[in-house]
């Protein structure tokens, strides 16, 4: 549906995205997601034809795009901002993209009454923008770019301005509508937990370029990188150099030991540097009596925080040689490791992931 | 503060107030008479000075406005080499002295061998009411959106279409305020019309210097009131466009402090243009009278 080739912008010196390629599939949610500044709005924009490549092609519906002007291309874009007309009514900025497109009359009224009822804006039609709340105003701009029927959406971090509420509410709306309508969907965001909830596959980006690309399962479960690994979802770091290890595992030298954990996706030469990912639900804790001290292979600590959550405890472990370990056990487990008492930390094998170190 | 009022606005209210005295001289008030304006109105030459100023006044302001508009987007919207020259060059006029203008004008005029009439003050007019224009249009676009432009092209409207539906309308009123000013100015200008204006083409202002000459009389005053009343007119008709839009997109609060460019403007206009601006605008400052506008 959307194809991009080595998709290269700069502005200056500053290279915002740096040679990106990527295949999107039709009606599929893809979400563009990474931290500020890694180029995910200039790659929209550049989608949409609002800023030109410095290098590299973009192919739309197997069309490719070159220069064409905006209002040229099959796609229609949901603003951070809304960028609501303020001197037209709700009806108005609705029937603006078929308006412009000469719709006769009688068909802009029905099909701006039909994304009206989709989106619940009954009874709003008169009103200009500055009289709606944040929440109608998010629809208004959905219902604006819906109405012209684009075989690709880019919404460029639409919830940004919702409070968590209405976010998660309006998150799973906007799922809900992509499924029945069956368009494309590009998503930007920086928030993980939106990427991991929606999207049907998640493009993760650092610095203009792609880290990885997968299904939030494969994302959270498989990541490729330590980036990727940090980025999605909590997790604790392990850092320390590939060792050999037979049969199908691999492991790390830490500190002096061995820590052995899943194959890497990617291979990792030995002797170079490498991550051990555990992920805090994976961490076990067991009561260990008297005075955290090293013991051989264990990794023995102090309980520094417990944090109640509802159905879940947090646990802060200090270890011994000075690293912090998350750990996160089911609320049946609350209270069996106060704060003061001595832990020893473990998982179950196979449980952490082996990526490349930095 | 108080002084400062009462020195501009006593010879005003003196100056209205005999224009309906019924005695000769300016000195004493000898009761209530519409005589003078009733002679006004059956003079020749008046009316034709008026026509000649509303005809200088309205072809000039329209002109300079469009031009005005566009250099105002240029300036915003692109970065070009020597845009900094240009544009003091472009705000120049606002302080040059209306006699060098005037004079230089002429020359120009001369040289190039163009006979002098209407047109002439009406080029000249333009030439410096770009200026004008242009800083109260600019002052608009620094609170323009411009991913309202960017929001129209994604949704089919060609670049004449996004003019028209969204920029032009939601910059409307700095383009009408420009409009209104440079108006204003032209009607209010003497010396370059004296400069520029050839035989038989008198303008209002130039009209009354030459009824000046035979003294202040009640009917001078009389013409001298009715320009205030059409001025103060404008102003407040300018005040109704900017007040009576309530949902004019972008809300007073909103509008760029001092754009650049703008403090020229507030200073020029206190000293050039005080008649006209103050009436368009609020009467307390001029900066505050310029923030409304734009
Ligand atoms: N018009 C521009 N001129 C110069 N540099 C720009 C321009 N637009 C973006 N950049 C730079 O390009 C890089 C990528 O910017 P971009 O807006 O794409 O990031 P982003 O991933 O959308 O970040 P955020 O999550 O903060 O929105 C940044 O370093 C930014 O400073
Ligand atoms: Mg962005």
């Amino acid at each position: 549906m959307v194809e991009l080739v080595e998709l290269t912008k700069r502005f200056g010196d500053v290279v915002a995205v740096d040679g990106i390629s990527l295949s999107v599939r039709p009606g599929e949610f893809l979400t563009l997601l990474g931290p500020s500044g890694c180029g995910k709005t200039t790659t929209l924009r550049m989608i949409a034809g609002f800023e030109n490549p410095t290098s590299g092609e973009i192919y739309i519906d197997g069309v490719e795009m070159g220069d064409k002007p905006p209002y040229l291309r099959p796609v229609n874009t949901v603003f951070q901002q809304y960028a609501l007309f303020p001197h037209l009514t709700v009806y108005d900025n609705i029937a603006f993209g078929l308006r412009v497109k000469k719709v006769k009359e009688a068909e802009v009224r029905a099909r701006v009454e039909r994304v009206v009822r989709m989106l619940g804006l009954e009874g709003l039609e008169g009103r200009r923008p500055r009289q709606l709340s944040g929440g109608q105003q998010q629809r208004v701009a959905l219902a604006r770019a819906l109405v012209v029927e684009p075989k690709v959406l880019l919404l460029d971090e639409p919830l940004g301005a919702l409070d968590l509420k209405l976010r998660q509410q309006i998150q799973l709306e906007i799922k809900a509508l992509q499924n029945a309508l069956g368009i494309t969907f590009i998503y930007v965001t920086h928030d993980q937990d939106e990427a991991l909830t929606m999207s049907d596959r998640i493009v993760v980006m650092r610095g203009g370029r792609i880290e990885q690309v997968g299904t939030p399962r494969q994302i959270y479960t498989m990541p490729e990188t330590r980036f990727v690994a940090s980025f999605i979802g909590e997790a604790n770091i392990f850092d320390g150099i590939a060792v050999e290890e037979g049969g199908t595992g691999g492991a790390i030298e830490w500190k002096g030991r061995v820590l052995r954990g899943r194959q890497a996706v990617r291979p990792i030469p030995e002797g170079s540097a490498a991550a051990l990912i555990v992920r805090p639900e994976d961490v076990c804790l067991s009561r260990v009596d008297g005075e955290p001290e090293p013991a051989g292979d264990e990794l023995i600590g102090r309980v520094v925080e417990e944090i109640y959550g509802g159905d879940h405890v947090r646990i802060m472990v200090q270890l011994t040689d000075g690293m912090r370990i998350r750990a996160r056990v089911g609320s049946e487990q609350a209270g069996l490791y106060p704060v003061g008492s001595t832990v020893k930390v473990a998982w179950p094998e196979g449980a952490p992931i082996l990526v490349a170190g930095d | 503060m108080a002084l400062i009022f009462f020195f501009l606005y006593f010879p005003i209210g003196v100056l209205v107030v005999f224009s309906f005295n019924a005695s000769r001289i300016n000195a004493t008030w000898q009761g209530f008479t519409l005589d003078w304006y009733r002679q006004l109105f059956h003079d020749f030459a008046i009316w034709a000075a008026t026509s000649n100023s509303l005809i200088v006044g309205v072809a000039s302001a329209a002109i300079s406005t469009v031009i005005g508009t566009m250099a105002a987007f240029a300036l915003h919207r692109y970065s070009f080499r020597g845009k900094a020259a240009f544009e003091s060059l472009l705000q120049l006029p606002i302080v040059i002295p209306e006699i060098v203008m005037g004079v230089s004008l002429l020359a120009f005029f001369v040289l190039i061998e163009m006979p002098l009439g209407l047109h002439t003050v009406t080029i000249a007019h333009v030439a410096f009411n770009i200026s004008f224009v242009t800083v109260v249009v600019r002052a608009r676009l620094y609170a323009f959106d411009f991913t309202l432009e960017e929001a129209a092209m994604d949704l089919g409207a060609n670049r004449w279409q996004t003019f028209f539906k969204v920029t032009l309308p939601l910059i409307a009123p700095g383009v009408a305020a420009g409009f209104l000013i440079a108006l204003t100015l032209s009607l209010d200008d003497f010396i370059i019309a004296f400069f520029t204006a050839g035989p038989g083409a008198n303008t209002l202002p130039m009209q009354v210097y030459s009824m000046m000459r035979f003294g202040v009389t009640p009917k001078v005053n009389a013409l001298s009131t009715l320009m205030l009343a059409v001025v103060i007119l404008i102003g407040v008709v300018g005040q109704f466009i900017f007040r009576g839009r309530k949902e004019t997109p972008v809300p007073e609060e909103e509008i760029h402090p001092v754009p650049r460019g703008f403090e020229v403007y507030a200073k020029a206009g206190s000293d050039r243009a005080r008649v006209p601006v103050g009436a368009v605008g609020a009467r307390s400052s001029p900066d505050a009278q310029h923030l409304q506008l734009g």
